[in-house]
């Protein structure tokens, strides 16, 4: 009798997790993108929004796409566009985030240090990293430093915002264990501060990098002769449209790998959080 | 000359009073008051407890137990007043106390293996319990073990049920060998059953003297009766010290005999006799 009952729990919560299971699946994000390529490809061109010669259409970014593969975009193979982008952002990021990570904690360990830095940062932040960009110019020249310390800048601000929060976020009862067992202030900021913000810092280092993506295709807009910017600005110069989205399509999916790289990481490294 | 030694007995007896008193107890509380603004949060409070002794205060929500627990662990200071830890004034947070609350505050990041160790591991002077590492893993061992949790030690909290954890947040308090224990309603946010569990655990640990000096916090009176030798009363307007029930049970105690006992069921009803007006009163005033 008792069997029989959980027999027929069992059952009931094995279809609710199969119905859970079509959910979790990419079933519907790859139908919503195979109407909307559809939708582009045979209904777009006949609504007359855009001349069909700027429009570019699927079957011609896919044609644009074997193109640049097999020959490159001016004689430059693809994959170093791709590279020369990928490059500036993961150096950029780098330096900002190791910058960043240990004057967070700082601020928000120290409230002197955070009190006194703080609206420093929180007015750079709002600033688009665009405006910097001819600053970069004059003071770097057209080398890739300019670009580089851009994205570090950029990335910097919004991981010491979260990095700070996060530590300022720290439970109470988790410092007083460090004030009860006379922790050194090392001790209790590697084993204790560091940890608990952990989710935190990961928030701001998904934010620094999406943003870093999205400084880099910027800034190659300007002034560079590689990257995957240079490539959208340059075919856009000549209307060679599909190639453009091209570029846009390459940035979409690098940036969504990149964040996935993250989400993998705070997987495993934070599966403690929110349980 | 019968008089003079008459004289310096008395002199005697009065010294043992002043500093000898201070001497046995581990913790002296004397006209202590707190302040917040101009909100009376402590009222005059002055008890003992004698090494050895579990101390309970009882009282409505809000009366200022925790402050005075605060007090006592050195979060927080007396407005004015004397608090002594083995006869020495308070200065702040002290390795030698170790503290339990309702919360079991583990780390969530970290086993329970490595939260049991934290505090003696890292802690600053709790270095002379153990000569190496692997002493530490021996000890922590026979803590977990002590404790019931051997079988847990790879789980991550969030892995664990309340009861577990509250056995992990005491194992890590004894891991650190405390002089004396501050007990913040250490199992209010059990089930009935599992904080029976734990107070069979307790009385086990308590029966070791060494194991046996600490305040306990509880709105639990049957809690209070089981695992202390004084119980205070307080009240909140104001907030003082009211009454004071002398618990009557030797150590060790024998958990069923205990609960099964009718001056247990007495003490209880008396001490639920002294509450309720105040609670009382408060309801009237609450309203």
């Amino acid at each position: 009798m008792q069997d029989k009952r959980t027999g027929t729990l069992m059952r009931a919560k094995v279809r609710e997790g199969r119905r859970r299971h079509l959910q979790d699946t990419p079933l519907y994000p790859v139908l919503l993108a195979l109407f909307i390529v559809a939708f582009w490809q045979y209904a777009l061109p006949h609504l007359g929004f855009v001349r069909t010669k700027y429009l570019g259409s699927p079957a011609g970014i896919v044609h644009s796409f074997r193109e640049l593969l097999s020959q490159g975009y001016e004689g430059v193979p693809l994959i170093d566009e791709i590279l020369a982008s990928v490059r500036r952002v993961l150096l950029g990021f780098a330096i900002g985030a190791l910058l960043a990570t240990p004057i967070g904690l700082l601020m928000g360990y120290k409230r002197g240090f955070g009190r006194a830095m703080g609206p420093l940062f929180s007015f750079l932040r709002p600033v688009p990293a665009l405006a910097f960009i001819p600053v970069m110019l004059i003071w770097f020249g057209i080398s890739d430093v300019g670009r580089i310390v851009l994205i570090a800048m950029t990335s910097f601000l919004y991981i010491v915002l979260a990095t700070s929060a996060g530590v300022a976020a720290v439970p109470e009862s988790y410092l007083r264990s460090a004030q009860n067992y006379h922790l050194s202030s090392m001790r209790t900021v590697l084993s204790i501060v560091l940890p608990a913000s952990l989710p935190s810092i990961l928030i701001g280092f998904r934010t620094g990098m999406a943003l870093s993506w999205a400084v880099v295709v910027a800034a190659e807009l300007i002034a560079a002769q590689r990257g995957l910017g240079y490539m959208i600005k340059d075919a856009a110069t000549f209307f060679r449209i599909n190639e453009v989205y091209v570029g846009i399509i390459l940035i979409g999916i690098i940036g969504v790998l990149l964040d996935w790289l993250f989400l993998a990481v705070q997987r495993r490294a934070l599966h403690w959080v929110s349980k | 000359m019968p008089r003079p030694s008459r004289g310096s007995a008395a002199r005697s007896d009065a010294r043992a009073d002043a500093h000898g008193g201070a001497a046995t107890s581990k913790v002296v509380v004397r006209n202590v008051f707190k302040q917040y603004g101009s909100m009376q949060v402590l009222d005059n409070i002055s008890f003992e407890i004698p090494e050895h002794q579990i101390a309970c205060l009882v009282g409505p929500t809000g009366c200022g137990k925790t402050t005075l627990l605060n007090i006592i662990g050195g979060f927080e200071k007396a407005t004015s007043g004397t608090v002594l830890l083995d006869g020495k004034p308070i200065q702040g947070p002290c390795p030698a106390s170790g503290y339990v609350s309702q919360q079991a505050n583990l780390f969530p990041w970290l086993t329970v293996w490595n939260n049991v160790r934290f505090a003696a591991r890292f802690g600053r002077g709790l270095r002379k319990n153990w000569q190496s590492p692997r002493q530490l893993d021996e000890l922590a061992a026979a803590y977990l073990d002590r404790v019931g949790l051997s079988r847990a030690r790879d789980q991550y909290p969030y892995q664990i049920s309340g009861g577990m954890k509250a056995r992990a947040a005491l194992g890590r308090v004894l891991l650190t060998n405390p002089s004396l224990l501050l007990l913040d309603e250490p199992f209010a946010a059990l089930d009935a059953l599992t904080r029976s569990d734990m107070h069979r655990l307790m009385l086990s640990m308590f029966a070791q003297d060494q194991e046996r000096t600490g305040l306990l916090i509880t709105h639990d009176i049957e809690e209070g009766l089981l695992l202390s030798d004084t119980i205070y009363v307080m009240s909140r307007w104001p907030a003082r010290i009211i009454h004071r029930i002398d618990v009557p049970f030797a150590w060790p105690r024998d958990y069923d005999r205990l609960v099964q006992a009718p001056e247990l069921a007495q003490l209880k009803h008396q001490v639920l006799e002294l509450l309720r007006p105040i609670i009382q009163s408060e309801t009237l005033i609450g309203d």
